[in-house]
């Protein structure tokens, strides 16, 4: 092998060699974050903050007693809407918006997302709950919700039972 | 001299390696910064710009009205001590956090809220620097009564069972209205036949965004229609889609049943139909079709429950009649009640047969011959023949029971048929392929 090509030959083996760097070093990078090594190229920007806490507490005498399960079911409904939120203000995908609101919710959450300048549901690490009117059916609930994260703020959600999930309706930030 | 030229070009070739070695790391330095680049950008993170790196000015005041109606035009005014730059505004709404980049001029910068923003009631908090400001976006006029939401769908008509409708008025946005809008709920409910119909109309006010009213149920089942009206400050009435409940009939209050026949014959095959007298509940609503009733009865071939349902008011069952003679007793059980008992005795549908065994070659032959019901007929084909672990079935009046060589029956044990026994008689031996 002559001097030329033994040259050429480092160039291409230092090329290849940074790339592998870059490729290596970004994997470490996201997986540390805590990324699935299979989404490490393709995960949205943010995620919601699923781990908050969420407390129930007593309101308004119910026209019906809060089953346990629907309690659960609430909580995932909410936490989820709020992830939905999230993930498409990250990459864009609705799926989620489209599962977790119904009626003029969703609708606004759709609008919201199209002027593209929405970051996020929000960083939430707790959220007290309050029922204030559950129907006796067991299809409607609305309820007070106060979140607390960076700052606090108040709001109320209309959970509607609709197609085997309950979905969010109508919120108002009320403070 | 060539230890000179060879030490020149050593020298030389060197510093060409150096040299390529100095650019190779320059390049590849510049190509890793880049895939870096690449591949965060692939990712989503979003790249720091020029402005980024500058220190982003403080931010003295915001102004923005204190309170708009949901779709009014909104400005955010912005002022810094900074003459130029730009600030990054959040607005904060109840479904999520948006944020904006506004460029100052001359200390001032001015932010011009998306309808989307606007249209949505509730509290907005609009955040730059160290500085928050609140707008209240109230909801504008009633424009639309949602379909009422109403359940349960089914209610009993006993004058106690309940429903409830729920009514959520939105105005142009979908933002729920505010408190205190009217809404007026109309229960047209089913009334006795020759009278008027019930009509219930109900004034209730919005509160926290819905109305609702609960409705109790009547005495007379039939269909219910639930209206809803909203009525605009200005009184012009906003009409909601129309829902439909059922009030249905409640338990039954009396049954009372009767056979079709008192007796039969018993030959496991015959149908007796019971049937009841029409049925009500306890305000004479007929019980509604498709209503579940047994019948529970104990026979000569043991104790059976048999379903039914009602139809036209009358609860009915077809019950097979069984296969051995006796008396079958039995009650309708529905709605947790019970009627009268009725019995139907059941005669032998067998009046005689003739049972011979004999030898056919090395095989036992069992046969058996003018097999007759009470009227004089053959028995129907396809009845069973039992001979202790052994069964055949009637054709034409008669049936044979082959046993291969070696089979040895018990010659004393009876045939049964329909719940008639008769012992075999023996015939004389008989050649193997002898015709009978």
């Amino acid at each position: 092998m002559t001097f030329t090509h033994k040259a050429i030959l480092l160039i291409i083996v230092a090329f290849v060699g940074a790339i592998a760097l870059a490729l290596g070093a970004h994997t470490v990078v996201e997986t540390g974050r805590g990324a699935d090594f299979s989404e490490v190229f393709n995960e949205p920007a943010r995620t919601a903050d699923t781990d908050a806490e969420l407390t129930w507490f007593e309101g308004e005498p119910l026209l019906r007693s809060l089953e346990p399960q629907t309690i659960e079911a609430i909580e995932f409904a909410w936490t989820r809407a709020l992830s939905a939120v999230d993930n498409a203000a990250g990459d864009g995908d609705t799926t989620g918006v489209d599962i977790w609101f119904s009626g003029p919710a969703q609708d606004q959450v759709h609008e919201l997302l199209a002027t593209n300048a929405v970051v996020g549901s929000g960083a939430w690490t707790s959220h007290d709950i309050t029922p204030n009117f559950y129907s006796i059916d067991g299809q409607i609930l609305v309820t007070n919700i106060e979140r607390t994260g960076a700052f606090t703020d108040e709001v109320r959600v209309v959970f509607i039972l609709r197609d085997g999930n309950w979905r969010v309706e109508h919120l108002v930030r009320t403070a | 001299m060539s230890a000179r030229i060879v030490r020149a070009r050593t020298t030389s070739s060197t510093l060409v390696v150096a040299a390529m070695l100095v650019v190779t790391v320059v390049v590849t330095a510049v190509v890793a910064v880049g895939a870096w680049i690449v591949l965060s950008a692939v990712s989503g993170d979003r790249v720091a710009s020029h402005d980024d790196a500058t220190a982003a000015p403080s931010v003295s005041t915001i102004l923005v009205p204190a309170e708009i109606e949901a779709g009014e035009p909104v400005s955010v005014a912005i002022t810094s001590e900074m003459a130029s730059g730009i600030v990054e505004v959040h607005a904060t709404s109840g479904l999520g956090r948006l944020s904006f980049r506004v460029r100052l001029s001359n200390g001032t910068g001015r932010l011009d809220l998306p309808p989307a923003v606007t249209q949505h009631a509730g509290v907005l908090s609009i955040t730059a620097g160290d500085v928050t400001e609140q707008l209240s976006i109230v909801p504008s006029e009633v424009a639309e009564v949602v379909a009422p939401l109403v359940g349960p769908r089914t209610i009993v008509a006993d004058g106690a069972d309940t429903t409830l409708a729920v009514i959520f008025p939105v105005d142009r946005f979908g933002n729920q209205v505010a408190n205190g809008t009217n809404v007026v709920v109309e229960w047209q409910q089913p009334s006795a036949q020759g009278t008027t119909e019930q009509l219930t109309t109900v004034t209730t006010q919005t509160t926290d965004g819905m109305a609702f009213d609960l409705l109790t149920s009547g005495e007379v089942a039939g269909p219910t229609i639930a209206r809803t009206i909203a009525t605009t400050q200005d009184g012009e009435q906003i009409n909601g889609a129309a829902i439909r409940i059922d009030e249905v009939p409640g338990t039954v209050s009396d049954i009372e049943i009767s056979a079709s026949a008192l007796s039969g014959f018993a030959d496991g095959r015959a149908l007796i139909e019971i049937e009841s007298t029409e049925l009500f509940d306890t305000f004479d609503n007929r019980l509604a079709d498709g209503t579940v009733g047994h019948f529970v009865f104990d026979g000569p071939s043991g104790f059976g429950v048999v379903a039914g349902t009602v139809q036209n008011g009358v609860f009915s069952v077809e019950l097979v009649s069984p296969d051995k003679p006796g008396t079958l007793t039995g009650h309708v059980e529905l709605h947790g009640r019970v009627s009268n008992e009725i019995s139907v005795e059941f005669e032998s549908a067998i009046s005689g047969f003739e049972a011979t065994l004999s030898q056919v070659g090395t095989d036992t032959v069992l046969r058996i011959d003018v097999a007759l019901d009470p009227t004089g007929a053959f028995v129907a084909d396809g009845t069973e023949v039992v001979w202790g672990e052994y069964r055949t079935q009637i054709r034409l009046g008669a049936a044979e029971i082959r046993l291969p060589a070696g089979a040895s029956p018990e010659s004393t044990a009876p045939i049964e048929i329909l719940g008639t026994e008769v012992r075999p008689m023996r015939a004389e031996q008989r050649p193997m392929g002898a015709s009978q």
